[in-house]
């Protein structure tokens, strides 16, 4: 029997009339052409110059970056390649709307935007509009070919959470739709996810670290009318099933994006200047971590000095733990950390006495600079008074450090910490 | 391989010159070196080379990555080939080092069809670098599952294509007939090249020698004859004592545990015995000594004690095991010298599967088949030719069954737009527009219009669609059997749950009895405590059948007969349980049970006897027998033309039209006095899908008409055997036994319902009074 008569036969077949009273999601559409579209648009970076209409109220009083801001902000929020600007090749700024998450099988990529900058004080935002899902390998295929033609070894994605959402995502639906080969990386480029640094500066100092929120906290950019994720999703597949019916929640969902694209821009840029100029001793200490991430000790310790210079002018005071006292603990602990990473030995083994003195029996720090006595100043006397005036004394090093001085004097604590007295230069 | 066999010398140098490969030769000779090996060759020419491998179940999946693994274990260091397992128990890390780094990749059908295919792009580079497809255990592969598999090879096939890959397919089969017929219809792309089947083996073989036992007639009058059980104890001692190592394969789960007990006992009076005339007796050690040597082994059994069974039978520390069809598959356990079937295993091809189990090397084997008592066995007795000199049975796919085809397609649409004028493998270009619009007229997939014909047909919605498709039918939750510490000994599958885990059950395990003393339904567990029982627990079930006419849903009165199609309500009643006591196997107690009834709604086509035919076949009994003999043929023959597996369809015969609730008749077990009585109405034959949902199987064939009823007419008229045989009127029960069917009343009836569909065809009067 053909396949022909079969499906005739089982229209008649039970089970069927459930399904096919369900009404068909097919319509006739008129819409052809690729399956998406392209749009392109140019903002000015500056507040003062009015914006493109489709953007809407949501970026009027934002000032964006000029081209070799963000390079150098970008520069300072992760580490790329040569730091600096590739003025004929800029960043490339690049947010997704998708209709479902990474490994989601019916995830379809819908609305792309993607910005650079074509001018120091002008952007050019290019956003792609999926029209029907079967569009989508047309679309990423243009898309692909305007990315390999802005991104390269020096020119960095710049995204929010990308690197485990945007850019895996993508990179499977352009192998999904054969636009790359499997073998290939098709975005070879150094890539900028400005949600690890947010974290590191913003952590638990707001409900969260959505993009949304930092753009209320940090920007003050507040949007009207938006969309949130979950909403996102469920527009952009009546978008898909019915064009005629969904065109202005799809508007809502492209000014969405557009204002997402832009706002990274300005969220770098945000993040660069409080990481020159914290607003306090927390974000300061939180600002050097993340130096200390890029392993970066120079400006690190730059920005921990005001706290080092407190912790230094409290040595020998008198004064006990109190506030402030654990930043400037935590400073002192960094400091030394970053100073042992590059060598500096003695410089750290000051910080660490600076700190025992400070917070007497510090267990990180007494068992610090009792290690460095014993292995490196190889001073094991001193060690021995180091370590055992920790508050949580390790018992094997104590041992050792009996054995190994022997019937030799232990120097009081006081007097050996007393050595890293003098006041820090 | 220094010396490799005949049949794997042309295996090899057919796969090297490109060809698609079915190899079908007996049980453990080497079939696996022929995928193994060129494999391996593959990944050192080609570290970009990749190979899928697929089995039906996880434990031959991992069985096999171990095998695969000793041979790539003995290659340099610095020419790695990887093997790694990809199935629902790999950890996500394993996972990604599987997809990123291994060579030869083993997962199983519903891993392929959930797990791979819907995330294809993850898998893009194995794919693209897809070598050899392999396919082992092809005959599993068979009836509703095996056409699922057909569209998941197609599925895969489209993304090979995709991806610019053509994969060789290296099939492997147990003995069945017509294997390259199997492997095309399962991958019909191979067809361009056509397959090289690979069946004469060329294996060292030992002389075979295969004995029928039938028990002998214990009551001249009833023609009763001994318990083929208790014969099977017998000869399998005989070959224990002697020191043959031996396989002795049971129908049931119940007949393994009952084997398993009996051996151990017998074992450990002849130790203690033994060792009473020589050191004194020591009841304990020989227990456990018997314990050791004799084993049970079958589905339920958690996968730790499996696996340390077969390690016992490779290693030869275990002797004799009593075993389900759990063995038959290729499971790694070495050459058995001896196989003993405790009763015909129902096909010729699973008989063959079976007794290869039996013979090492060039060795001399023995296989013994003992019948049991019931009508299909008692024919295989009388004719034994009906094994030995008919070819095996085909193994049936029908992947292009729309019930089938169908969801699968939309599968495919959501892995990728199937553009339009696309042609899916094994579908021509015709055929896939025709499916895809029918899908698109119902709602199941959208076409999206492009300009000059460049439309694709996609799902709209983000839930994977797979999800939605099962291939193996429903899958209801195990049930866990817990002992008083919490442990789980075993699992019982959810159909299986009120038989064998009512309160009260003796649920065994390797012949130790556990007692069941509470049941928890919801929870899914059962609480079983170790006991010494003497008897043993067989539940009564009944079965209930009721058919809503999908032309008429709304009727309430039923009427007198008719024949029809529509939605099928089956209910399973287990209203309680016989005690049987051990060795004896006399009835010595009742007791009730009081447990949910196992429910499956379906699809169903119903035949009723129309009423002159009923008249004239005037004894109530004779009828229903003659009808429940007509439709085990008429499932039979819907099975052949439908391709699909006789166990894919379910047939029931019931007193009076089936829209009213009655009791039903069917093949598996003896109908209690009720039944009976109650089949006394004009008998209705009722064919049902045994998958949950339905696969329009009996639908499909009352579709047929009056042509399938010439068809299985046909065969019962001409059938050579005298009196009837399996073939032709049934195998089974005690049922066609007690009603004392007879050829010319089945063949009075199935003309009855003949007439009526040629009537029904030409005039649309068939169908009864409404």
């Amino acid at each position: 029997m053909s396949l022909a008569q079969r499906l005739a036969q089982r229209g008649a077949a039970p089970g069927e009339s459930s399904r096919s009273s369900a009404p068909p999601s097919t319509r006739v559409r008129s819409s052809g052409g690729e399956g998406f579209r392209r749009e392109e648009i140019v903002v000015p970076v500056s507040a003062r110059v009015p914006r493109p209409a489709v953007l809407g109220d949501d970026l009027r009083s934002i000032e964006l970056p000029r081209a070799p801001v963000l390079a150098e902000a970008l520069g300072s929020l992760a580490r790329l390649p040569k730091a600096g600007a590739c003025p004929e090749r800029p960043a490339v700024l690049l947010d997704l709307e998708t209709t479902g998450l990474l490994g989601q099988t019916g995830a379809v990529i819908c609305v792309v935007g993607a910005a650079w900058h074509v001018a120091p004080d002008q952007l050019c935002l290019v956003q792609w509009t999926l029209h029907r899902v079967g569009g989508e390998a047309a679309m990423l295929a243009d898309l692909h070919e305007a990315l390999v033609a802005r991104v390269g070894p020096r020119s960095p994605f710049v995204t929010f959470n990308g690197a485990s959402f945007d850019l895996p995502l993508l990179r499977r639906r352009l192998v999904r739709h054969g636009v790359v080969r499997p073998t290939d990386d098709p975005l070879r480029a150094p890539h900028v996810d400005l949600l690890p640094p947010a974290r590191r500066l913003w952590r638990d100092r707001g409900p969260d670290c959505r993009l949304g929120t930092l753009e209320a906290r940090q920007l003050s950019l507040h949007r009207e009318g938006d969309v949130g994720g979950a909403e996102v999703v469920e527009l952009l597949w009546q978008w898909l099933e019915d064009p005629e019916g969904a065109r202005e929640d799809l508007a809502r969902v492209q000014r969405h994006n557009r204002v997402d694209v832009l706002s990274l821009s300005a969220l770098a840029w945000t993040m660069h200047r409080r990481l020159q100029a914290p607003v306090d001793a927390v974000e300061r200490l939180r600002a050097a971590r993340h130096h200390q991430r890029l392993e970066r000790p120079d400006p690190a310790l730059a920005l921990l000095q005001p706290l080092l210079d407190a912790l230094a002018r409290s040595q020998g005071s008198g004064w006990g733990p109190g506030r402030g006292s654990e930043l400037m603990v935590a400073a002192g602990l960094l400091a030394a950390e970053l100073e042992r990473r590059r060598g500096r030995h003695d410089a750290a083994a000051r910080r660490w006495a600076q700190v025992c003195r400070r917070v007497p029996g510090h267990p990180e720090a007494h068992e610090a600079l009792a290690k460095h006595l014993e292995h490196r100043a190889r001073r094991p006397a001193q060690a021995l008074a180091v370590a055992a005036a920790s508050d949580t004394p390790c018992d094997a090093r104590l041992a050792r450090l009996r054995r190994r001085t022997g019937s030799a004097a232990i120097p009081p604590v006081d007097e050996v910490l007393g050595a890293w007295a003098e006041p820090a230069v | 391989m220094d010396h490799p066999y005949g049949h794997q010398e042309i295996a090899l140098s057919a796969l090297e010159h490109g060809r698609d490969v079915v190899l079908a030769t007996s049980t453990a000779s080497g079939k696996s070196l022929c995928f193994q090996v060129p494999i391996v060759q593959a990944a050192l020419r080609d570290p970009s080379a990749r190979a899928l491998m697929l089995f039906p179940t996880k434990a031959l999946a991992r069985d096999q990555v171990e095998s695969m693994r000793s041979l790539t274990g003995q290659l340099p260091v610095d020419a790695p080939v990887g093997v790694a397992v990809y199935d629902g128990d790999t950890p996500p890390a394993e996972r990604r080092a599987a997809r990123a780094r291994a060579h030869a990749i083993a997962t199983n059908p519903d891993m392929l069809h959930r797990g791979i295919l819907p995330h294809h792009d993850a898998w893009g580079r194995v794919l693209a670098g897809l070598r050899y497809l392999v396919l082992d255990e092809l005959h599993t592969y068979r009836g509703l599952f095996g056409s699922h598999v057909g569209n998941v090879l197609r599925r895969l096939w489209r993304l090979c294509r995709h991806y610019g890959s053509r994969p060789q397919v290296i099939a492997c089969s147990a003995t069945i007939a017509e294997p390259g017929a199997l492997a095309e219809a399962l991958c019909p792309w191979t067809r361009e090249r056509g397959v090289e089947v690979i069946d004469r083996d060329a294996s060292p073989q030992g002389p075979r020698t295969f004995v029928v036992v039938n028990p002998k007639v214990v009551d001249e009058t009833t023609g009763v004859r001994r318990d083929y059980i208790k014969v099977t104890r017998e000869i399998t001692s005989v070959l224990r004592r002697t020191g043959v190592s031996t396989l002795a394969f049971c129908r049931t789960r119940r007949a393994v545990e009952l084997l398993t007990r009996y051996l151990r006992d017998d074992e450990a009076r002849e130790l203690s015995g033994r060792r009473a005339g020589a050191h004194g007796g020591d009841e304990p050690t020989a227990r456990r000594s018997a314990g050791t040597a004799i084993r049970g082994y079958r589905g339920g059994y958690l996968p730790d004690r499996r696996r340390e069974i077969e390690r016992a039978l490779r290693e030869g520390e275990a002797r004799v095991v009593a075993s389900t069809n759990a063995l038959e598959l290729g499971v790694d356990i070495g050459g058995m010298d001896a196989v003993v079937l405790a009763g015909y295993p129902g096909t010729r091809a699973a008989t063959w599967q079976r007794a290869g189990r039996a013979g090492r090397r060039g060795r001399p084997s023995l296989a013994v088949l003992v019948l049991s008592s019931s009508p299909l066995d008692q024919f295989v007795g009388a004719s034994p030719g009906f094994v030995f000199d008919r070819v095996v049975e085909q193994a049936r796919v029908d992947p292009d069954n729309p019930e089938i085809l169908l969801p699968h397609l939309r599968c495919a649409a959501q892995e990728l737009p199937i553009a339009e004028g696309e042609a899916l493998p094994g579908l021509s270009t015709d055929d896939t527009a025709m499916a895809l619009e029918y899908l698109a007229e119902r709602g199941g997939l959208a076409y999206e219009p492009g300009p000059a014909g460049t439309g694709a047909f996609v799902v709209h919605g983000g839930d994977s669609v797979a999800e939605q498709v099962q291939i193996r039918g429903a899958l209801e939750e195990n049930f866990s059997v817990l002992d008083e510490a919490g442990e789980v000994l075993a699992q019982v599958d959810y159909e299986d749950a009120p038989l064998y885990l009512h309160p009260g059950a003796i649920y065994p395990i390797e012949g130790q009895p556990y007692e069941v003393r509470e049941l928890d339904w919801d929870g899914r567990k059962a609480s079983v405590r170790a006991v010494s029982a003497a008897y043993y627990t067989v539940a009564v079930s009944k079965l209930r059948v009721r058919v809503v006419d999908a032309n008429d849903p709304e009727a309430t009165e039923p009427p007198g007969w008719g024949t029809g199609t529509g939605y099928a309500h089956v209910v399973r009643t287990v209203p309680g349980f016989k005690k049987i006591r051990f060795g004896t196997h006399e009835n010595i107690g009742f007791g009730p049970i009081t447990l949910p009834d196992l429910e499956l709604h379906t699809t169903a086509a119903y035949w009723g006897l129309p009423p002159r035919a009923a008249a004239e076949l005037s004894d109530p009994a004779r009828r229903a027998g003659a009808a429940l003999a007509a439709a085990h043929a008429m499932r039979h023959v819907a099975a052949l033309l439908l391709m699909c597996d006789v166990g894919d369809l379910r047939h029931a015969v019931t007193s009076g039209h089936p829209s009213a609730w009655g009791i039903a008749l069917d093949g598996g077990r003896g109908p209690d006095a009720l039944a009976q009585i109650e089949a006394g109405g004009v008998p209705h034959i009722v064919l049902f899908d045994r998958n949950p949902g339905g696969a329009g199987l009996a639908v499909h064939a009352h579709a047929m008409g009056a042509a399938f009823l010439e068809r299985v007419i046909a065969v019962v008229r001409g059938c050579g055997c005298g009196d009837g045989c399996p073939t032709c009127m049934g195998p089974s029960t005690e049922a066609a036994e007690q009603y004392g069917v007879e050829r010319p009343d089945v063949i009075a009836l199935l003309e009855a319902l003949r007439r009526e569909a040629a009537l029904a065809a030409a005039g649309g009067e068939g169908g009864g009074p409404r």
